[in-house]
């Protein structure tokens, strides 16, 4: 390998001299935390959203959901709509994970653990949504297959039976391939935490991991096989959450493109919020040597992609509908570009195709602020897309008589603002339980591009 | 008497020169800790590492995952409770494809880490490594080569670690 080839595969900056390096800046949000007034104030504001996410829903068991701006034509609301982008971006830390280690990609290293927790946080708020969307929350358990005495069993035919299905089965692989690959991270900090219970913790969290030879080796190839696994894992979970769309007969939502549309849009949400998370620990912790100007770059040229992906997908619902000749399908195409939503239609073509193609511009992708503040932009036109789905399909369907517009009311906000409370609150928390980055591929890492 | 010697090393070319060294004059090490892992490094260990079946044994698992998974719905919708869902034969197949796929994967799932920690033999929390201080530093930046007692003179002899460290029980 050439000078200038070794230096295209370096990863981790000039500042990091030896694993200890490594070691100490990893473990350093845990054990030896600086500015951390400035965490506190994070915790404070994000757990006061969180309780006022509490309160909201206490008050929709209390009420029921006729405290939402739900009428009785526009059925789906905020909930659903949230339940869509909590999921989506619940995409983005599995497939980095799962995906970027089957290829081979340098850069994963330093992003898979925070991914990882994003998407673990992501998608216990997003499955709490249809809970709370549910007139009746307390019998959520008759979606699952359990022994009754009236011998009833769940509808296998309902999309929101799969639902089910998906996100539990996609929460509990996730929980799992996070876990495997923190133990080794996990038998570190039992041998550099200070306090006797801190020790212990770890320690038995680690289940005893020494880092023999033996043990990495099964490791490795059981990991590689959760990777296997998860990449199919994923990209089935949000196709099945669209079924919940596509497997309905409504105008605009009983469409084959639905599956491979969302796929794509959670992960473009997801990487998305994979940028602001970043930039927000290479601030706040000493994580510069590991996320680099560079992981940026390649996430922007991600986000590119998945602008385009995302402009030819809307293009390709508009050509179905009016190929299709079915008035209620053209009518839809009509009504979102001229009807009351249609500034709110506008605002996602422009957050999720035309303001993402600035990262054509090299000097664009390199600049941290500019990366992040387009990966917020592209977080609010992907949940404009998903409240418009739910919004304008349901607003004008086949029966003109029944058409009306859905006008959120104070508690959709404050759902929506404190469940981002409750997600940043649970992110907090992580940082200063467990390693941000994962230091055992970091130091397998650095080694590789220091074997001089 | 030492139950068992390790030889520190700080670089896993050294390391795993060292093992294999060892290897050759018959005094393979029982095992090697290292922070992150080291290709090849196995070759050099006694008894030598069996190529594990993790991978069968989640295979085997999806598998039954899906096959469990779509008899639970084909014995609930045609026996235990059938349901005329739109004239629909109840046994609607294509429908009850999703939570098998599902099922197969998160068993392989469960049963993988299940058994990927049965091989390993973990959870062990009280593995006479641990008595040496210096098995902390495995997981952090050192490489321990693990020898038996029977091989001690030999490696003291001929290997130049950066330091010994005797295991005693």
């Amino acid at each position: 390998m050439s000078a200038a080839e070794g230096a295209q595969e370096r990863w981790i900056g000039p500042e990091i001299h030896s694993l200890e390096d490594i070691n100490a800046r990893v473990s350093a949000p845990i054990l030896a935390p600086s500015h951390t007034w400035r965490w506190w104030v994070a915790l404070a504001v994000s757990g006061s959203l969180t309780i006022v996410m509490i309160v909201t829903v206490t008050w929709l068991f209390a009420h029921g959901i006729g405290i939402f701006g739900n009428n009785t034509t526009i059925v789906w609301g905020f909930p659903i709509a949230n339940y869509v982008w909590w999921l989506g971006i619940g995409h983005a830390g599995t497939l980095i994970s799962a995906l970027l280690l089957l290829t081979r990609q340098k850069w994963r290293a330093s992003l898979n653990r925070f991914a990882e927790a994003m998407t673990l946080f992501a998608v216990t708020l997003a499955g709490l949504m249809p809970i709370f969307h549910l007139g009746r929350p307390y019998y959520v358990y008759w979606i699952v297959p359990y022994p009754n005495v009236q011998g009833v069993w769940p509808q296998w035919r309902s999309a929101l039976v799969w639902d089910f299905w998906a996100v539990g089965t996609y929460i509990t692989f996730s929980i799992l391939f996070w876990y495997a690959g923190l133990i080794p991270d996990l038998a570190m900090l039992r041998e550099r935490a200070r306090s006797r219970t801190a020790r212990r913790l770890y320690g038995a969290f680690a289940l005893g991991w020494r880092g023999s030879a033996r043990h990495w080796e099964i490791h490795d190839r059981f990991y590689r096989y959760m990777a296997a696994l998860a990449v199919p894992l994923v990209v089935s979970v949000h196709s099945i959450v669209s079924l919940d769309f596509a497997a309905s007969l409504e105008p605009g939502w009983s469409d084959t493109i639905y599956p491979p549309y969302f796929v794509v849009g959670a992960l473009y949400s997801g990487f998305a919020m994979v940028v602001v998370i970043a930039a927000v620990l290479r601030w706040a912790c000493p994580f510069k040597p590991f996320v680099t100007v560079r992981h940026f770059e390649m996430i922007a040229k991600v986000l590119l992609m998945a602008s385009i992906i995302m402009g030819v997908s809307y293009a390709t619902e508009w050509f179905w509908s009016w190929y299709s000749g079915n008035r209620s399908e053209r009518h839809l195409v009509v009504f979102l570009f001229t009807g009351p939503y249609a500034p709110l239609y506008y605002c996602q073509l422009l957050f999720n195709v035309v303001v993402p193609q600035a990262l054509w511009s090299g000097r664009v992708r390199r600049s941290i602020p500019a990366v992040v503040i387009i990966a917020i932009i592209i977080n609010v036109g992907m949940w404009l897309e998903r409240i418009l789905i739910v919004w304008a399909t349901l607003s004008r369907d086949y029966l003109p008589s029944s058409w009306r517009i859905f006008l959120p009311t104070v508690w959709d906000w404050l759902l929506l603002f404190g469940s981002l409370g409750a997600f940043m609150f649970m992110f907090m928390i992580f940082v200063r339980l467990i390693p941000a980055l994962p230091a055992h591929e970091l130091r397998r890492r650095w080694l590789e591009e220091n074997a001089a | 008497m030492s139950e068992f010697l390790l030889a520190e090393f700080g670089s896993k070319q050294k390391a795993t020169a060292a093992a294999r060294a060892a290897a050759e004059a018959g005094h393979a090490p029982r095992d090697v800790l290292s922070p992150s892992p080291i290709e090849g490094i196995t070759d050099w260990i006694a008894p030598p590492q069996a190529n594990s079946p993790i991978g069968w044994v989640m295979f085997i698992a999806g598998a039954a995952g899906a096959v469990i998974g779509y008899l639970m719905q084909w014995y609930s919708s045609v026996f235990a409770y059938p349901t005329d869902s739109g004239g629909r034969p109840l046994n609607s197949w294509p429908d009850f494809l999703l939570v098998p796929y599902e099922l197969a994967i998160l068993s392989a799932a469960i049963v993988g880490i299940l058994g990927w920690m049965w091989m390993c033999g973990l959870p062990k929390l009280n593995d006479p490594l641990f008595a040496a201080d210096i098995t902390g530093r495995a997981v952090q930046d050192r490489i321990l080569l693990v020898f038996p007692p029977k091989a001690a003179d030999w490696v003291r002899d001929h290997l130049k670690p950066i330091a010994w460290h005797e295991v005693r029980e």
